[in-house]
């Protein structure tokens, strides 16, 4: 593939050629991807610096790991799988690694202060709530606008599971984004169960529930 | 595709109606924008890295697998046979290299006088018993700064090489070893350590952290590398994989990867 057939190649044909040693080939895939996983990275993470790692480490990752692509999916897709399972694995090690509580942490007595009110009113404040399974899910659907199979397919789960992870994220964020003091809403958090058990506090904060990934209560 | 395709079946109107509001709430909210200008530098920096690697192992390939670099004195076949022209080829012949135990070929580098005045600078000295033990072994010798030494037996694997690898600096202890073949002759003496790096092309003063364990299952010893190694003539970090016999004239290294 040189430099002028490059951007007439097909994703998959870039990506054997890079296999086979072509310079340009994996450079010419990045800057077709680049913008679009960058977005999955920055919403999926809500913290620029962890996105730019992520988007890197997934990088990297594609570079060396070309040899093993099968083709059972599109260049894209895997594309796609990697950067998500690069920006889950920097999710697991923040919980892992947990450093000084955020003040948008719930407070112990369950009711919503100044900083979860904010976090109410913000939509990407909320979402970073969400466990990062229905997370990931929401931004690949809802916000990039794949479908369903497709999402499946990056996340490696049934298309099931992906809607129920959707389904689960929309109600979360739902009584989340509810104005203070309706049913629902934040400051009655007590009395939306089903919402409450799946908000966690911002990556980072404190350890999450071992809910992390595909363990809260999703349909195959 | 209907937006029934979206949401679950069992849903009742409201639940939908609300499940309808979100959706289209997460949609409208603007796209962040192409890559920013810095990040995108941080990529292209990181993909040239990579294919200068690339670009070494096969230029050191290249010479009949028998290049002897004068800042190295490391012969080096490339992992990635690249220009291969079919990946099927590739994949074959990739596999009998590993196969067949060939890869890279070290050799000595330098002379070994100064290994045992640098061995307690690296290996911190004697390795507990636990260490040498091979059995429930934690990070074994604290270095003294620049070189921890562990045998975790992490089985490190080709896509996730530089995570793991970092874990080697973060605090707190490895999860317990399993058997280690080999492992209590890299740690009993440190100079074994020093010579091993050394013999992979690496100076035993840019010794981060090195790690017995295993590399997609065999048995490896990761070495974690600040100033990079001569191979890469890179001043970033590198983590370096050699086989676990790292030994001058015998040592193989696996695959090494430069820390973005």
């Amino acid at each position: 593939v040189t430099p002028d057939d490059a951007s007439d190649a097909s994703d998959a044909e870039l990506l054997a050629a890079h296999v086979d040693g072509d310079p340009d080939a994996f450079p010419e895939l990045v800057r077709r991807h680049r913008d679009r996983l960058w977005a999955v990275a920055l919403r999926t993470l809500s913290d620029r610096e962890e996105a730019a790692d992520a988007l890197q480490d997934a990088l990297v990752s594609a570079y060396r790991r070309a040899g093993s692509f099968r083709g059972d999916a599109a260049v894209t897709t895997w594309l796609h799988r990697i950067v998500v399972n690069a920006c889950l694995d920097r999710v697991r090690r923040a919980r892992a690694r947990p450093t000084v509580p955020l003040p948008e942490q719930e407070p112990a007595s369950g009711r919503d202060d100044h900083a979860s009110t904010e976090a109410a009113l913000d939509v990407r404040a909320a979402l970073a709530r969400l466990p990062e399974s229905q997370r990931a899910a929401l931004v690949l659907v809802d916000m990039h606008g794949l479908s369903v199979a497709e999402a499946a397919a990056v996340l490696e789960v049934a298309e099931g599971t992906v809607k129920s992870r959707c389904s689960r994220g929309r109600a979360t964020l739902a009584g989340l984004l509810r104005p203070e003091g309706t049913p629902g809403g934040p400051a009655a958090r007590g009395g939306n169960p089903a919402a409450a058990s799946d908000v966690r506090p911002v990556p980072g904060s404190t350890p999450g529930p071992p809910s992390a990934v595909g363990s809260e209560g999703e349909r195959a | 595709m209907s937006d029934r395709d979206f949401f679950d079946d069992d849903l009742d109107d409201e639940a939908l109606a609300e499940q309808r509001a979100v959706r289209a709430l997460l949609s409208s909210l603007p796209d962040p924008g192409p890559v920013p200008p810095d990040v995108l530098d941080r990529i292209h920096r990181t993909l040239r890295a990579l294919q200068e690697e690339d670009a070494a192992h096969m230029s050191a390939g290249s010479a009949g697998g028998a290049d002897t670099g004068a800042d190295t004195g490391a012969t080096v076949v490339p992992l990635r046979r690249r220009a291969a022209g079919h990946r099927a080829l590739w994949l074959a012949a990739a596999a009998a290299v590993v196969l067949s135990g060939g890869g890279a070929v070290v050799s000595q580098l330098g002379s070994d006088t100064s290994a045992r005045d640098t061995a307690a600078s690296v290996a911190g000295g004697s390795p507990s018993p636990e260490a040498t033990s091979g059995a429930g072994a934690r990070g074994v010798a604290p270095a003294e700064p620049g070189g921890r030494v562990y045998a975790s037996g992490t089985d490190y694997r080709r896509a996730d090489l530089v995570r793991q690898a970092l874990a080697l600096l973060a605090p707190g202890p490895r999860r317990p070893a399993a058997e280690l073949p080999g492992a209590a002759g890299l740690l009993a003496d440190p100079t074994t350590l020093i010579a091993c790096v050394r013999a992979v092309g690496a100076a035993p003063a840019n010794l981060l952290a090195a790690d017995l364990a295993t590399y997609e299952g065999r048995p490896a010893v990761v070495l974690l590398l600040t100033g990079g190694s001569a191979s890469t003539g890179s001043s970033a970090r590198e983590v370096l994989v050699a086989d676990r016999d790292c030994r001058p004239g015998t040592a193989r290294r696996l695959t090494s990867v430069p820390v973005p």
